[in-house]
């Protein structure tokens, strides 16, 4: 780790001090170069781009962010974390803008997306495994959009890539108990 | 040889026929996949998103319960293994952060366990020379491109496996089982993962640009080592476009000549047949 990179770590007050401790990311370093932008899978689809979310943090005017598509299409790719000149992981610093947004969302889309998230977890917490149709079937009930994949999901039933039943563990309670244990999901109060 | 097999929630559903082959593509190279009891669901991009938490304690507990079985640890899902090896990667590496999660989990963990994906056991625990040995049907005529995708590479200091931007591992083992791996510019994008449920659209441009990228490549196939871009490049793209895609296990079964290739690949969504077609017939 090179001295930049402490420093910038072990960050002071500032929002973009706490950024960068709580993300373990040295925000402060981002010359906006622009590569995360130009290799980033989303950007075309976003509404900020990840250079220009790095600069407003690193501005310390966050705003804009927390209300932002652009922190809900972050799939976590780490395309940008590969090739940052600085070392930084702009997934991983977007993993902590949800948390620290505590969930709001600019519109329709950053909320099916948290929606998506939210059913996957209820469903592992459920069975300690993830079962898909049940899962699939909640999300799509309650984004009202239960026909947009009806077709997709009658062909997979055909071919055998919906179980039933679910698999669930032994170990449910400690499941449940890791859930406790790490506190609340982002955007909710479970 | 053994190693702790994790296979992951997708592997008994939508993609079975990877864990199929998995399994018995590993038996013939004398590999025993030894499932992990009692495993949990490694949370995901879903569990990371949301919580940083739960993204890194609930592979650590499966961490920790194949740290019990004394062998090393193989992952056949992309995400699954990305997540299980951020977690040994934080353990490693990061005293703070192991701390809490030791505390979270009520385990102790040694720093002995090695995670692998499957990719990486197969090429460098049993070595390319080996399966060419065991090839008996070359998939002749068949050209591919390797699609590795994001999470087996990236990012590189966690998974330390071959390249982030330019990985060969499968386009070797294609060439030992006799298949063409062709040279392409997208063998480490995105395929859109899990927004291809709730921001389908996004996912449905992404997958018709690679497929299109795969086909003025030159390539009859997609191989895959991820069960997320699998279900993608089968689910989300053009219906015009037919172009099958493979998990790199089945293509090893067929190069193997394994009998029980036809199940795995009667349950693609995309039929294969057509492009096997010069394989099977030699």
């Amino acid at each position: 780790m090179s001295n930049h990179t402490a420093l910038a770590l072990n960050g002071q007050d500032s929002f973009t001090g706490v950024l960068a401790q709580k993300s373990g990311q040295p925000v402060q370093l981002c010359y906006q170069c622009g590569k995360c932008s130009a290799g980033c899978p989303m950007s075309a689809a976003m509404d900020i781009k990840p250079n220009q979310i790095m600069e407003l943090l690193r501005l310390g005017r966050p705003e804009p962010v927390w209300e932002s598509l652009a922190i809900w299409l972050c799939v976590g790719c780490e395309t940008c974390a590969a090739r940052c000149p600085n070392g930084i992981s702009i997934g991983r610093v977007m993993d902590c803008l949800r948390e620290m947004g505590n969930g709001r969302e600019a519109n329709g889309r950053g909320r099916k997306i948290k929606l998506f998230h939210r059913e996957f977890l209820d469903s592992l917490r459920a069975n300690g495994r993830v079962h898909e149709p049940v899962m699939l079937a909640r999300y799509k009930l309650k984004t009202g959009d239960i026909f947009s994949d009806l077709n997709i999901g009658v062909r997979m039933f055909r071919k055998g890539k919906f179980s039933l039943l679910p698999e669930r563990i032994k170990d449910r309670a400690g499941i449940r108990e890791l859930f406790n244990q790490t506190g609340p999901l982002t955007g909710g109060s479970n | 040889m053994k190693l702790s097999y994790f296979p992951g929630c997708s592997l008994q559903t939508s993609a079975r026929e990877f864990d199929l082959s998995a399994r018995a593509v590993c038996g013939e190279l004398d590999l025993e996949l030894v499932e992990l009891p009692d495993w949990n669901c490694c949370g995901a991009t879903s569990a990371h998103s949301l919580n940083h938490e739960l993204g890194l304690t609930l592979p650590a507990r499966n961490l920790g319960l194949a740290q019990e079985t004394g062998l090393d640890l193989v992952a056949s899902c992309s995400a699954c293994y990305n997540r299980l090896k951020s977690a040994d990667y934080a353990l490693k590496t990061n005293p703070a952060q192991a701390g809490a999660m030791r505390q979270k989990t009520g385990l102790d963990f040694d720093q002995n366990l090695h995670v692998l994906s499957l990719l990486e056991a197969v090429t460098t625990r049993i070595g390319i020379e080996r399966i060419k040995q065991r090839v008996s049907r070359p998939l002749k005529n068949l050209k591919v491109v390797c699609y590795y995708g994001c999470l087996l590479v990236r990012p590189p200091r966690v998974t330390a496996f071959d390249s982030p931007e330019f990985p060969v591992s499968m386009d070797r083992l294609m060439a030992a089982l006799g298949a063409e791996p062709l040279q392409w510019s997208y063998k480490t994008d995105c395929c859109g993962a899990s927004l291809s449920i709730c921001d389908s659209r996004t996912v449905r441009n992404m997958v018709n640009n690679l497929l299109q990228m795969a086909a003025e490549t030159g390539a009859n196939a997609v191989v895959t080592a991820c069960t997320l871009c699998h279900a993608n490049l089968e689910m989300r793209r053009d219906p015009s476009r037919t172009m099958p895609v493979f998990y790199f296990t089945e293509l090893m079964g067929l190069a193997f000549g394994l009998s029980a290739c036809a199940g795995w690949l009667h349950r693609h969504l995309v039929d294969p047949f057509p492009v096997l077609a010069p394989v099977l017939a030699v």
